[in-house]
């Protein structure tokens, strides 16, 4: 009888948004905290309402070979379908909506908002695109008729069909690599490593740019075999010309008790991505000698000189190397 | 009762079972989206949007 009773009234919805497929009872959210089951109805609760909008050069993002020295209209919403214990942004990635602020902002208001500020493109960024999917669509399907490019900063934690669709639209995909160990994405991001390599292989197919970063934490992913394994991986699955940014750790949220990812250790990552390879490889969140540049990697020469998010120098000639003419992987205009 | 009506009732009762618990299950199965509609009302504080013009605090 209880059986029959709870049958008839629950309605269970199961989110296939991410590979979690969350099942939400009544009245319940998903692991992300901001898609929930009204009335067996799933519903964004945060769609048009942004916690942060904000007008950031697209080297903050990092996004190295994408219209470098551009200002780029950056926004989230609250909520992740992540809970890595090292989240720089865990105060808006982990709140619940209820709890935060938040402003009224529409796609079309976005995409004008972008059109005002003279900025070339739209980022999905701070928290993760992927639980404010609709939100982002249907920003990234407008901007693009307006002739606005959209990038998305991501840990790519999605799943195949709704990420090709999300793609169609998008000229970036920036997509966090943590490690290639399964337990690293288990212990310390309540994740799995496979979709998101998925994501990465299929951004790459269909076109998209993409950049890689992995944050190096001390002891959970430094090890220069663990490095290799995961070079090894870009190389063979995303091709040697996929940038991919080496990124220091600060401690945070659930890891205050780590120390923050020496220099040393990045350029011992950088040295490693070379030795395999790899044709773009940087240093971020430490400033170090060269390692935000750009270098041809046929002839060796400077293209693009960075200072923090600042571009100093930019020698490309239509994308291509002034001195040997190689082509440069990115979209530059 | 004769064995054929013993046969028809036994046929029925199973069949109708069956049904039940097909209906059942369909029911206690969660239904399956990807997209979600939006809700229209935030759940939280709205606040008017703030000079957009900076550079924001967090990270990415």
């Amino acid at each position: 009888m209880f059986v029959w009773v709870d049958v008839g009234v629950d309605v269970r919805v199961q989110c296939e948004l991410c590979p979690k497929g969350c099942i939400i009872g009544p009245g319940q959210s998903g692991e992300c905290r901001v898609r929930i089951n009204l009335d067996g109805v799933l519903r964004s609760v945060v769609y048009g309402y942004p916690c942060s909008a904000s007008i950031d050069p697209v080297e903050k993002k990092p996004v190295f070979h994408f219209l470098p020295g551009t200002p780029i209209l950056s926004i989230a919403t609250v909520g992740c379908n992540l809970h890595c214990k090292n989240c720089q942004n865990w105060e808006i990635s982990q709140a619940n909506p209820e709890d935060s602020r938040a402003s009224a902002c529409p796609p079309e208001k976005l995409v004008a908002l972008a059109k005002q500020y003279q900025c070339p493109s739209i980022a999905y960024t701070y928290t993760d695109p992927v639980v404010y999917y609709e939100y982002t669509y249907d920003t990234a399907k407008l901007a693009k008729e307006a002739g606005i490019r959209s990038v998305l900063v991501t840990a790519g934690y999605i799943n195949e069909l709704p990420w090709r669709d999300l793609l169609q639209h998008v000229a970036v995909a920036r997509i966090d690599l943590k490690s290639v160990s399964e337990a690293f994405y288990r212990d310390v991001c309540s994740a799995t490593l496979k979709p998101v390599q998925n994501a990465l292989v299929v951004a790459k197919s269909m076109g998209v740019h993409v950049e890689v970063v992995n944050l190096v934490i001390p002891t959970l992913n430094d090890k220069p075999q663990e490095i290799r394994e995961l070079v090894r991986w870009v190389r063979a699955n995303l091709g040697k010309e996929t940038p991919l940014h080496f990124s220091g750790f600060t401690p945070m949220y659930k890891m205050r008790h780590l120390p923050p990812t020496s220099l040393q250790a990045l350029e011992s990552a950088r040295d490693i991505a070379a030795g395999e390879g790899l044709e773009y490889i940087y240093i971020g969140n430490r400033q170090s000698k060269n390692g935000e540049n750009t270098y041809c990697p046929q002839c060796k020469r400077l293209l693009l000189q960075r200072v923090g998010f600042a571009v100093l120098q930019n020698r490309l000639k239509d994308g291509h190397c002034p001195d040997c003419g190689k082509e440069i992987y990115g979209i530059w205009k | 009762m004769t064995r054929r009506r013993f046969v028809r009732v036994i046929t029925g009762t199973t069949s109708a079972l069956c049904g039940g618990l097909c209906w059942l299950s369909q029911r206690a199965a969660p239904h399956r989206v990807v997209r979600a509609l939006r809700l229209g009302k935030y759940p939280g504080e709205v606040v008017p949007m703030e000079d957009i013009g900076k550079q924001s605090k967090w990270s990415g």
